[in-house]
């Protein structure tokens, strides 16, 4: 389902100075995969993520999804894909704040759902009664905790059916109870349907969530366990 | 959701930087507008003086040429006097195809016997003016006859009073010109045995009689045949009848023409100067608002939003921010004016003519048009810029 | 939402004291009467029934200032429409000014009452089609 074939990405700071985020990395992620990615802060596993989710574009090597080239495409095309094929957690707190919650829900609907606005919201309901926010709808996003504010991060990742969730250390700003409900949410998920996950995170308690582990350091991928 | 509802969202969730440049376009805008609604309104009335008094060269005594302007636009009172017999000499010019006398008076100021204080009073001969009968022709089915009178747009009979009252002699009031935005819209006209029998009668009935030199005129008015060359004909009749200023009609009012130049200069230096900051200030809030939200916009790009989609949501909230401005600023501006055309009359010094509604629509449509172009084009780089960015590298901070 | 009470405040502040400065009583004319007493001229009256207005206009905006309830900002709103209208209709047709227009309660002193009160009007719409939405859900 998603193929790296020798992806690296380098960074041009200020003062062209160059920094090596990913080296040379191969990695294939069949359907239905779990796969939680560690490493320290620096090791390139939010720049892998963003490689795969068509976030930025690699200096070197290939991103295929489905066996198609990401970086072939064209902007909308890549959009497109995007859009249907993704699910994305960031870490940080990413809701629109000039919108409601069930309005931030159904955003993903504009540019990958071909239901009609009455669907996007049914779904986008359903989508906050599974994560548990069912009484938030007209909620604005500073008006929730932050675990709550990712609970509804989850339910917009999922608006569109993709069948591949990328998660950024979406528990990295959050305490352990919160942390422990976010992972059993996106495991129940994981469990319900033929998702697949990729999920980056610095703590390595989390890998037990998992199907299947790697490791990161410098760039590279160090070490793979299923 | 759509675009639109997005970028009204968006303005509505972003009050500080909504605030400024909403008021940028409501200054720049109401400030537009007023400019040009004050210099258009002076030089449209200027044009339609001229046309009001229809002549192709109008003749004045030496030396009383800008007396005879000031006179016949702001209201200034003037003796001016030529002698009659001059007409002959002029209507033997060879171009000249008619030519008509005027006599310019002024009612008393204060008097009891004159209903309206300091009016501008023009006495024409019926038999060879070409000025105001052609409109008596087609409102009124013919001339005026003695003791009647055609006002400009502000004249009016007192309430309660069947005739205006000059000098003690009743005028009746037949009818009203339309408007010019000068002092013809404030005068009367009649004709010229209308104006020897109210000194007549103003020996015995007004506070101050009437005095009309005999056998003098204020002006001539020339109308040139077929053509004829109008500096041609200036330079004969200058040299034909000494003492005599021809005023050719397109330097009709030349002094006022050159301060509403002045004015027009002024002003524009003024807008531009405000247009420019204000561009200036909104370019760089905009540029503010889009760096503030390169990681909202990664956000967007990674839930499917093309480049050009988030390149559109950030001008379209632009747009929608210089239109909410525009309108009120407009809507002010378009009031203000309007409610102190006399205040800019007399603190100007010049004429002034508020458009027709149908007018001021063109005005306030063109205004808002450049409004939204400026605003847009304030906020195409950083838009454009943002929109190129790597999602990923948006996101970070 | 604030920053509209502040604006209907000064405005109010404004219509009750320009007045004074540009009715002819200021600038020192009055009506003589036969017996020899001098009468003040209508756009004094304009003056005193603006003053009248003003005071309770800038009171309405102090109120929306402090209001968090929708239903009485929306009502404040109401009321300030009716006073800003009734601030036009003085000099206008109610009383008048004087009829000249040379006279600086002509020029001035009716243009800027019929402006003002055409702000008052307008902020106060304002409030009655947005009084604030954020603030209830917020609340």
């Amino acid at each position: 389902m998603i193929e790296l074939r020798d992806v690296s990405k380098t960074y041009t700071l200020d003062g062209d100075q160059a920094v090596e985020a990913v080296r040379d990395a191969s990695l294939s992620v069949s359907q239905g995969e779990f796969v939680i990615i560690t490493g320290r802060s620096g090791s390139g596993k939010t720049t892998l993520l963003n490689l795969v989710g068509g976030m930025t574009r690699p200096t070197a090597g290939q991103v295929l999804i489905d066996g198609v080239d990401l970086w072939q495409l064209g902007d909308r095309e890549q959009s497109r894909l995007r859009s249907r094929k993704f699910g994305f957690i960031f870490q940080f707190p990413s809701l629109l704040p000039s919108l409601t919650v069930l309005e931030n829900v159904a955003l993903p609907a504009m540019f990958g759902a071909d239901g009609s606005g009455q669907e996007d919201t049914r779904r986008s309901q359903e989508l906050l009664e599974l994560v548990g926010l069912a009484e938030k709808l007209h909620a604005y996003p500073r008006q929730l905790s932050a675990g709550q504010q990712q609970r509804v991060v989850v339910a917009r990742a999922l608006l569109n059916q993709p069948a591949i969730l990328l998660a950024d250390e979406p528990t990295s700003d959050l305490d352990e109870q919160t942390e422990h409900e976010i992972m059993q949410l996106l495991r129940d998920i994981y469990r319900r349907t033929a998702i697949t996950i990729l999920l980056v995170t610095h703590t390595s308690q989390l890998v037990s969530y998992g199907s299947r582990a790697l490791k990161m350091a410098a760039g590279a991928i160090i070490d793979e366990s299923a | 959701m759509n675009l639109w509802r997005l970028a009204r969202r968006n303005i509505a969730g972003s009050s500080y930087r909504s605030s400024v440049v909403f008021l940028c376009a409501l200054v720049v805008a109401g400030l537009a507008l007023s400019t040009i609604l004050i210099v258009r309104g002076a030089s449209e009335s200027l044009r339609l003086a001229s046309l009001r008094l229809g002549a192709d060269i109008v003749v004045v005594a030496e030396g009383t040429e800008s007396k005879v302007e000031s006179a016949l636009l702001m209201g200034t009172p003037a003796s001016a006097a030529l002698p009659r017999s001059n007409l002959q000499k002029i209507a033997a010019v060879p171009g000249v195809a008619a030519v008509s006398p005027q006599l310019y008076l002024s009612s008393l100021k204060n008097a009891s016997c004159c209903s309206a204080s300091e009016m501008f009073l023009v006495a024409f001969d019926p038999a060879t003016d070409f000025t105001v009968s052609p409109w008596l022709q087609k409102n009124l089915g013919g001339t005026l006859r003695l003791g009647e009178a055609v006002g400009g747009t502000y004249v009016f009979t007192p309430e309660g009073e069947q005739n205006i009252r000059l000098y003690g002699y009743f005028i009746t009031l037949k009818g009203n010109l339309e408007p010019t935005g000068t002092n013809l819209d404030r005068s009367m006209f009649f004709t010229l045995d209308t104006a020897n029998d109210m000194a007549r009668v103003s020996k015995t009935q007004a506070d101050q009689p009437l005095q009309i030199a005999p056998d003098t005129i204020s002006a001539a008015l020339v109308k040139l045949g077929a053509g004829a060359d109008v500096h041609d004909v200036a330079a004969r009749i200058m040299q034909a009848v000494p003492g005599v200023m021809p005023i050719e009609s397109p330097n009709l009012f030349l002094a006022f023409r050159r301060q509403i130049s002045g004015l027009l200069g002024a002003m524009l230096g003024i807008l531009s100067i405000t247009g420019i900051l204000s561009l200036v200030l909104i370019g760089l809030v905009l540029s503010m608002a889009a760096n503030e939200r390169r990681r909202e916009m990664g956000v967007l790009k990674a839930l499917g939003a093309t480049r050009g989609f988030v390149f559109k949501v950030l001008v379209i909230e632009a747009g929608l921010l210089a239109l909410a401005g525009a309108l009120p600023g407009l809507a002010l501006a378009a009031l203000t004016v309007y409610l102190f055309r006399s205040l800019i009359i007399r603190g100007l010094g010049v004429p002034f003519l508020y458009p027709s509604p149908l007018q001021l629509l063109g005005l306030v449509g063109a205004c808002i048009i450049g409004a939204l172009m400026g605003v847009t084009l304030a906020a195409a780089y950083p838009a454009w810029r943002v929109s190129r960015e790597d999602a990923a590298i948006s996101m970070r901070e | 939402m604030k920053i509209i009470a502040v604006l209907i405040i000064i405005t109010g502040l404004l219509i009750g004291t320009i007045p004074l400065f540009t009715d002819c009583e200021s600038q020192g004319r009055a009506i003589k009467l036969p017996d020899g007493r001098l009468i003040a001229m209508k756009c004094h009256w304009t003056g005193r029934a603006e003053l009248a207005l003003a005071l309770p206009i800038a009171a309405v905006g102090g109120l929306l200032a402090f209001s968090r309830r929708r239903e009485l900002r929306r009502n404040l709103g109401a009321l300030g429409i009716v006073l800003g209208a009734a601030a036009i209709l003085v000099p206008v047709a109610l009383i008048g000014v004087c009829a000249s227009s040379e006279m600086l309660c002509n020029s001035v002193m009716q243009p800027a009452l019929i402006l003002l009160g055409t702000l008052v009007v307008a902020f106060s719409l304002v409030n009655v089609a947005w009084p604030g939405q954020r603030m209830e859900q917020a609340a």
